[in-house]
Protein backbone atom coordinates (compact mmCIF):
# COMPACT_ATOMS: atom_id res chain seq x y z
CA UNK A 1 0.00 0.00 0.00
CA UNK A 2 1.60 3.24 -0.99
CA UNK A 3 0.49 6.53 0.89
CA UNK A 4 -1.40 9.20 -0.36
CA UNK A 5 -0.50 12.49 -0.43
CA UNK A 6 -2.55 14.57 0.87
CA UNK A 7 -3.82 12.87 3.20
CA UNK A 8 -6.91 10.70 2.25
CA UNK A 9 -8.38 8.40 4.92
CA UNK A 10 -7.80 4.84 5.64
CA UNK A 11 -10.78 3.91 3.89
CA UNK A 12 -10.44 5.98 1.09
CA UNK A 13 -7.10 4.85 0.69
CA UNK A 14 -7.52 1.28 0.41
CA UNK A 15 -10.77 1.99 -2.09
CA UNK A 16 -8.20 3.82 -4.13
CA UNK A 17 -5.74 1.09 -3.78
CA UNK A 18 -8.83 -1.32 -4.92
CA UNK A 19 -9.55 0.99 -8.23
CA UNK A 20 -6.39 1.24 -9.09
CA UNK A 21 -6.42 -2.33 -9.18
CA UNK A 22 -9.15 -2.76 -10.98
CA UNK A 23 -7.98 -0.53 -13.94
CA UNK A 24 -4.60 -2.31 -13.60
CA UNK A 25 -2.80 0.65 -13.08
CA UNK A 26 -0.41 2.24 -10.06
CA UNK A 27 -2.46 3.80 -6.92
CA UNK A 28 -0.79 7.10 -7.78
CA UNK A 29 -2.93 7.28 -11.35
CA UNK A 30 -6.25 7.68 -9.35
CA UNK A 31 -4.93 9.94 -6.60
CA UNK A 32 -7.14 12.44 -7.58
CA UNK A 33 -10.10 10.93 -6.85
CA UNK A 34 -9.67 10.91 -3.30
CA UNK A 35 -11.94 13.84 -2.71
CA UNK A 36 -14.37 11.55 -3.35
CA UNK A 37 -17.28 10.06 -0.94
CA UNK A 38 -15.85 6.32 -0.01
CA UNK A 39 -18.88 5.10 -1.14
CA UNK A 40 -19.17 6.57 -4.71
CA UNK A 41 -15.54 5.65 -5.02
CA UNK A 42 -16.94 1.90 -4.77
CA UNK A 43 -19.63 2.48 -6.93
CA UNK A 44 -17.06 3.78 -9.48
CA UNK A 45 -15.07 0.92 -8.76
CA UNK A 46 -17.39 -2.06 -9.06
CA UNK A 47 -18.87 0.43 -12.00
CA UNK A 48 -15.40 -0.02 -13.78
CA UNK A 49 -14.40 -3.61 -12.37
CA UNK A 50 -17.69 -4.58 -13.85
CA UNK A 51 -17.58 -2.97 -17.42
CA UNK A 52 -14.15 -4.18 -17.49
CA UNK A 53 -14.95 -7.70 -16.82
CA UNK A 54 -17.74 -7.67 -19.41
CA UNK A 55 -16.35 -6.42 -22.34
CA UNK A 56 -15.46 -9.91 -23.78
CA UNK A 57 -17.57 -11.67 -22.13
CA UNK A 58 -19.84 -13.28 -24.99
CA UNK A 59 -16.36 -15.22 -26.08
CA UNK A 60 -15.47 -16.16 -22.68
CA UNK A 61 -19.08 -17.72 -22.37
CA UNK A 62 -18.88 -19.25 -24.90
CA UNK A 63 -15.64 -21.42 -24.20
CA UNK A 64 -16.93 -22.06 -20.96
CA UNK A 65 -19.97 -23.68 -22.68
CA UNK A 66 -17.64 -25.87 -24.86
CA UNK A 67 -15.52 -26.55 -22.18
CA UNK A 68 -18.83 -28.50 -20.93
CA UNK A 69 -17.81 -31.48 -23.80
CA UNK A 70 -14.66 -32.15 -21.99
CA UNK A 71 -13.72 -34.35 -18.84
CA UNK A 72 -13.06 -32.32 -16.11
CA UNK A 73 -9.47 -33.84 -15.61
CA UNK A 74 -8.89 -33.12 -19.52
CA UNK A 75 -9.55 -29.56 -19.30
CA UNK A 76 -7.75 -29.20 -15.91
CA UNK A 77 -4.72 -30.61 -17.92
CA UNK A 78 -5.42 -28.39 -20.86
CA UNK A 79 -6.24 -25.22 -18.75
CA UNK A 80 -2.67 -25.50 -16.80
CA UNK A 81 -0.54 -26.29 -20.27
CA UNK A 82 -1.57 -24.17 -22.98
CA UNK A 83 -3.64 -21.52 -20.49
CA UNK A 84 -2.22 -18.21 -19.34
CA UNK A 85 -4.02 -17.47 -15.89
CA UNK A 86 -6.24 -14.54 -17.18
CA UNK A 87 -7.79 -16.74 -19.36
CA UNK A 88 -8.80 -19.56 -17.73
CA UNK A 89 -9.77 -16.52 -14.97
CA UNK A 90 -12.34 -15.66 -17.71
CA UNK A 91 -13.74 -19.28 -18.49
CA UNK A 92 -14.00 -20.08 -14.82
CA UNK A 93 -15.94 -16.76 -14.25
CA UNK A 94 -18.57 -18.28 -16.92
CA UNK A 95 -18.66 -21.80 -15.72
CA UNK A 96 -21.30 -22.69 -13.04
CA UNK A 97 -19.64 -22.41 -9.58
CA UNK A 98 -19.69 -25.87 -8.94
CA UNK A 99 -18.19 -26.91 -12.10
CA UNK A 100 -15.34 -24.06 -11.77
CA UNK A 101 -14.61 -25.37 -8.10
CA UNK A 102 -14.15 -28.67 -9.40
CA UNK A 103 -11.84 -27.16 -12.16
CA UNK A 104 -9.99 -25.37 -9.48
CA UNK A 105 -9.61 -28.82 -6.85
CA UNK A 106 -7.58 -30.31 -10.34
CA UNK A 107 -4.81 -27.50 -10.75
CA UNK A 108 -1.76 -27.04 -8.82
CA UNK A 109 -1.61 -24.46 -6.02
CA UNK A 110 1.11 -21.95 -8.26
CA UNK A 111 -1.27 -21.79 -11.06
CA UNK A 112 -4.58 -21.75 -9.11
CA UNK A 113 -3.50 -18.57 -7.16
CA UNK A 114 -2.56 -17.16 -10.78
CA UNK A 115 -6.12 -17.75 -11.57
CA UNK A 116 -7.83 -16.60 -8.27
CA UNK A 117 -5.85 -13.18 -8.60
CA UNK A 118 -7.15 -12.17 -11.94
CA UNK A 119 -10.35 -13.50 -11.12
CA UNK A 120 -13.67 -11.09 -11.80
CA UNK A 121 -14.52 -10.36 -7.35
CA UNK A 122 -18.55 -10.65 -8.69
CA UNK A 123 -18.40 -14.33 -9.32
CA UNK A 124 -15.43 -15.15 -7.05
CA UNK A 125 -17.41 -15.37 -3.68
CA UNK A 126 -19.63 -18.50 -5.00
CA UNK A 127 -16.87 -19.89 -6.04
CA UNK A 128 -14.47 -19.74 -3.03
CA UNK A 129 -17.28 -21.07 -1.33
CA UNK A 130 -17.50 -23.94 -3.01
CA UNK A 131 -14.06 -24.87 -3.37
CA UNK A 132 -12.41 -27.88 -0.81
CA UNK A 133 -11.20 -26.15 2.46
CA UNK A 134 -7.60 -27.96 2.32
CA UNK A 135 -7.37 -25.78 -1.67
CA UNK A 136 -8.63 -22.53 -0.45
CA UNK A 137 -6.03 -22.89 2.84
CA UNK A 138 -3.17 -24.08 0.20
CA UNK A 139 -4.18 -20.74 -2.42
CA UNK A 140 -4.54 -18.40 0.76
CA UNK A 141 -0.84 -18.99 1.85
CA UNK A 142 0.99 -19.38 -1.75
CA UNK A 143 -1.11 -15.71 -1.78
CA UNK A 144 0.43 -14.40 1.66
CA UNK A 145 3.68 -15.33 0.10
CA UNK A 146 3.51 -13.38 -3.22
CA UNK A 147 1.93 -10.54 -0.81
CA UNK A 148 -1.28 -10.42 -2.61
CA UNK A 149 -3.34 -9.03 0.54
CA UNK A 150 -5.54 -7.71 -1.30
CA UNK A 151 -7.02 -10.59 -3.38
CA UNK A 152 -7.03 -12.27 -0.25
CA UNK A 153 -8.92 -9.55 1.57
CA UNK A 154 -11.76 -9.87 -1.39
CA UNK A 155 -12.23 -13.36 -0.65
CA UNK A 156 -12.70 -13.06 3.07
CA UNK A 157 -15.66 -10.39 2.23
CA UNK A 158 -17.41 -13.16 0.75
CA UNK A 159 -16.16 -16.51 2.99
CA UNK A 160 -17.75 -18.07 5.71
CA UNK A 161 -16.44 -18.40 9.80
CA UNK A 162 -15.35 -21.79 8.63
CA UNK A 163 -13.02 -20.45 5.81
CA UNK A 164 -11.94 -17.43 7.39
CA UNK A 165 -11.28 -19.76 10.55
CA UNK A 166 -9.46 -22.28 8.48
CA UNK A 167 -7.47 -19.76 6.31
CA UNK A 168 -5.75 -17.64 9.01
CA UNK A 169 -4.91 -20.05 11.30
CA UNK A 170 -2.78 -21.69 8.15
CA UNK A 171 -1.37 -17.63 7.90
CA UNK A 172 1.71 -17.31 10.03
CA UNK A 173 2.86 -13.49 11.68
CA UNK A 174 0.70 -10.73 12.42
CA UNK A 175 2.05 -8.39 9.52
CA UNK A 176 -0.03 -10.50 6.74
CA UNK A 177 -3.08 -10.58 8.90
CA UNK A 178 -3.14 -6.68 9.29
CA UNK A 179 -2.55 -5.70 5.89
CA UNK A 180 -5.52 -8.64 5.12
CA UNK A 181 -7.51 -6.82 7.09
CA UNK A 182 -7.03 -3.65 5.63
CA UNK A 183 -8.27 -4.65 1.97
CA UNK A 184 -12.07 -6.37 4.15
CA UNK A 185 -14.11 -4.30 2.58
CA UNK A 186 -16.92 -4.82 4.83
CA UNK A 187 -17.25 -4.18 8.88
CA UNK A 188 -19.18 -6.77 10.19
CA UNK A 189 -16.82 -9.00 7.69
CA UNK A 190 -13.73 -7.93 9.48
CA UNK A 191 -15.41 -8.52 13.10
CA UNK A 192 -16.59 -11.91 12.00
CA UNK A 193 -12.12 -12.42 11.39
CA UNK A 194 -11.55 -10.86 15.02
CA UNK A 195 -14.02 -12.83 16.64
CA UNK A 196 -12.15 -16.20 15.42
CA UNK A 197 -8.81 -15.17 16.09
CA UNK A 198 -7.85 -16.85 19.76
CA UNK A 199 -8.11 -14.03 22.23
CA UNK A 200 -3.92 -14.35 22.10
CA UNK A 201 -3.41 -13.72 18.41
CA UNK A 202 -5.81 -10.47 18.71
CA UNK A 203 -3.65 -8.99 21.17
CA UNK A 204 -0.32 -10.06 19.24
CA UNK A 205 -2.30 -8.79 16.09
CA UNK A 206 -3.27 -5.00 17.38
CA UNK A 207 0.35 -4.55 19.28
CA UNK A 208 1.65 -5.39 16.35
CA UNK A 209 -0.21 -2.79 14.59
CA UNK A 210 0.64 -0.44 17.02
CA UNK A 211 4.56 -1.20 16.81
CA UNK A 212 5.18 -1.68 13.59
CA UNK A 213 5.98 0.35 11.15
CA UNK A 214 3.92 3.41 9.74
CA UNK A 215 2.46 1.52 6.93
CA UNK A 216 1.31 -1.49 9.37
CA UNK A 217 -0.38 1.25 11.97
CA UNK A 218 -2.22 2.50 9.12
CA UNK A 219 -3.62 -1.24 8.81
CA UNK A 220 -3.85 -1.61 12.50
CA UNK A 221 -5.95 2.05 12.99
CA UNK A 222 -8.15 0.65 9.76
CA UNK A 223 -8.55 -2.32 11.73
CA UNK A 224 -9.43 -1.17 15.18
CA UNK A 225 -11.91 1.84 13.98
CA UNK A 226 -13.70 -0.76 11.58
CA UNK A 227 -14.52 -3.48 13.86
CA UNK A 228 -17.43 -2.64 15.58
CA UNK A 229 -18.04 -3.87 18.76
CA UNK A 230 -15.11 -5.12 19.30
CA UNK A 231 -13.16 -1.94 18.74
CA UNK A 232 -13.34 -1.25 22.06
CA UNK A 233 -11.82 -4.51 23.25
CA UNK A 234 -9.40 -4.03 20.48
CA UNK A 235 -8.63 -0.36 21.79
CA UNK A 236 -8.04 -1.20 25.19
CA UNK A 237 -5.15 -3.75 24.02
CA UNK A 238 -3.37 -1.03 21.76
CA UNK A 239 -3.30 1.35 24.83
CA UNK A 240 -1.51 -1.42 26.91
CA UNK A 241 1.69 -0.23 23.78
CA UNK A 242 4.48 2.11 25.97
CA UNK A 243 4.19 5.93 25.89
CA UNK A 244 6.78 5.52 22.54
CA UNK A 245 5.00 3.42 20.71
CA UNK A 246 1.66 5.40 21.22
CA UNK A 247 3.38 8.39 20.46
CA UNK A 248 4.51 7.00 17.39
CA UNK A 249 0.82 5.83 16.42
CA UNK A 250 -0.52 9.38 17.09
CA UNK A 251 2.43 10.77 14.63
CA UNK A 252 1.95 8.26 12.30
CA UNK A 253 -2.20 9.06 12.53
CA UNK A 254 -1.87 12.61 11.23
CA UNK A 255 0.61 12.11 9.26
CA UNK A 256 -1.56 9.60 6.97
CA UNK A 257 -4.81 11.07 7.73
CA UNK A 258 -6.38 8.93 9.81
CA UNK A 259 -6.92 11.13 13.34
CA UNK A 260 -10.34 10.34 12.24
CA UNK A 261 -10.26 6.63 12.65
CA UNK A 262 -8.12 7.21 15.72
CA UNK A 263 -10.69 9.41 16.92
CA UNK A 264 -12.73 6.41 16.65
CA UNK A 265 -10.92 3.86 18.21
CA UNK A 266 -10.56 6.28 21.20
CA UNK A 267 -13.76 7.19 21.77
CA UNK A 268 -14.68 3.26 22.46
CA UNK A 269 -11.70 2.86 24.91
CA UNK A 270 -12.16 1.82 28.62
CA UNK A 271 -11.62 5.10 30.79
CA UNK A 272 -8.16 4.30 31.92
CA UNK A 273 -6.73 3.92 28.56
CA UNK A 274 -8.81 6.88 27.14
CA UNK A 275 -6.43 8.60 30.37
CA UNK A 276 -3.55 7.26 29.02
CA UNK A 277 -3.80 8.43 25.46
CA UNK A 278 -4.95 11.42 26.49
CA UNK A 279 -1.98 12.21 28.27
CA UNK A 280 0.00 12.07 25.02
CA UNK A 281 -1.98 13.92 23.04
CA UNK A 282 -1.88 16.69 25.53
CA UNK A 283 2.14 17.10 25.12
CA UNK A 284 1.89 16.01 21.36
CA UNK A 285 3.02 19.30 19.36
CA UNK A 286 0.34 18.42 16.31
CA UNK A 287 -2.66 20.84 16.54
CA UNK A 288 -4.96 18.15 14.41
CA UNK A 289 -5.04 15.64 17.94
CA UNK A 290 -6.77 18.07 19.37
CA UNK A 291 -9.80 16.71 18.25
CA UNK A 292 -9.63 13.88 20.27
CA UNK A 293 -9.95 15.61 23.21
CA UNK A 294 -13.25 15.86 22.82
CA UNK A 295 -13.38 11.54 22.75
CA UNK A 296 -11.15 11.50 25.98
CA UNK B 1 -14.00 17.82 -24.50
CA UNK B 2 -15.32 17.32 -21.55
CA UNK B 3 -18.63 16.70 -21.87
CA UNK B 4 -17.61 14.22 -24.51
CA UNK B 5 -15.43 12.52 -21.85
CA UNK B 6 -18.27 12.62 -19.79
CA UNK B 7 -20.58 10.79 -22.17
CA UNK B 8 -18.13 8.13 -22.97
CA UNK B 9 -17.50 7.22 -18.94
CA UNK B 10 -21.71 7.02 -18.81
CA UNK B 11 -22.03 4.76 -21.58
CA UNK B 12 -18.91 3.24 -20.55
CA UNK B 13 -19.67 3.28 -16.79
CA UNK B 14 -23.77 3.16 -17.24
CA UNK B 15 -26.30 5.12 -16.22
CA UNK B 16 -25.87 3.95 -12.24
CA UNK B 17 -22.88 5.99 -11.42
CA UNK B 18 -23.98 9.05 -13.45
CA UNK B 19 -24.29 11.00 -10.12
CA UNK B 20 -20.37 9.88 -9.38
CA UNK B 21 -19.22 11.41 -12.15
CA UNK B 22 -21.39 14.75 -11.84
CA UNK B 23 -19.23 15.19 -8.86
CA UNK B 24 -16.06 15.81 -11.07
CA UNK B 25 -14.64 18.33 -12.17
CA UNK B 26 -14.01 18.65 -16.43
CA UNK B 27 -10.15 17.66 -16.09
CA UNK B 28 -10.99 14.77 -13.51
CA UNK B 29 -13.05 13.69 -16.07
CA UNK B 30 -11.11 13.46 -18.79
CA UNK B 31 -8.21 11.84 -16.34
CA UNK B 32 -10.58 9.58 -15.54
CA UNK B 33 -11.87 8.65 -18.96
CA UNK B 34 -7.79 8.32 -19.92
CA UNK B 35 -7.92 5.97 -17.33
CA UNK B 36 -10.59 3.76 -18.07
CA UNK B 37 -9.06 3.71 -21.93
CA UNK B 38 -6.02 2.48 -20.79
CA UNK B 39 -6.93 0.13 -18.50
CA UNK B 40 -9.09 -1.28 -22.03
CA UNK B 41 -6.54 -1.31 -23.90
CA UNK B 42 -3.87 -3.36 -21.85
CA UNK B 43 -6.22 -5.55 -21.13
CA UNK B 44 -7.64 -6.24 -24.42
CA UNK B 45 -3.91 -6.51 -25.18
CA UNK B 46 -3.57 -8.86 -22.64
CA UNK B 47 -6.32 -11.07 -23.80
CA UNK B 48 -5.16 -11.21 -27.08
CA UNK B 49 -1.69 -12.58 -26.06
CA UNK B 50 -3.52 -15.03 -23.82
CA UNK B 51 -5.60 -16.52 -26.55
CA UNK B 52 -2.83 -16.25 -29.02
CA UNK B 53 -0.51 -17.90 -26.44
CA UNK B 54 -3.49 -20.38 -26.06
CA UNK B 55 -3.81 -21.36 -29.76
CA UNK B 56 -0.28 -21.89 -30.32
CA UNK B 57 -0.94 -24.81 -28.27
CA UNK B 58 -3.73 -26.76 -30.11
CA UNK B 59 -3.27 -28.69 -33.49
CA UNK B 60 -3.58 -26.21 -36.70
CA UNK B 61 -5.92 -28.17 -38.43
CA UNK B 62 -8.16 -27.37 -35.31
CA UNK B 63 -7.04 -24.13 -34.98
CA UNK B 64 -9.85 -22.22 -37.27
CA UNK B 65 -12.73 -24.00 -35.49
CA UNK B 66 -11.32 -23.32 -31.75
CA UNK B 67 -10.57 -19.78 -33.15
CA UNK B 68 -14.22 -19.44 -33.78
CA UNK B 69 -15.60 -20.73 -30.83
CA UNK B 70 -13.02 -17.86 -29.01
CA UNK B 71 -15.42 -15.11 -31.15
CA UNK B 72 -12.01 -14.24 -33.27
Amino acid sequence: MSAVTPPAGLVTTAELTKLARALGLPPDRVEFLARLPVDDLRRLRDAASAALFDRHRTGFHRMAAASRLLPIGVLATIAERTMPPMLAARIAAEMSPGRAAELAGRLGTDYLADVCVELDPRRAGPIVAALPLPVVVAVAGDLVRRGEYLTIGRFVDAASDEVIRAVLSGIEGDEPLLRIAFHIESPDQLARVVGVLPDARVRDVVLAGVTGPPELQVAGLSLMSRAGALGARLGDLAAEASPADLTRLLDTAVAHGAVPELAAVVSRMSEPARRRVSELVDSSPHQELRVLSDST
Amino acid sequence: MAEDARSELRRRLGEQVADVLDLLSDAETVELLACYREAADTQRAAMVTAQERSLAMVPALLRPGVRKILGG
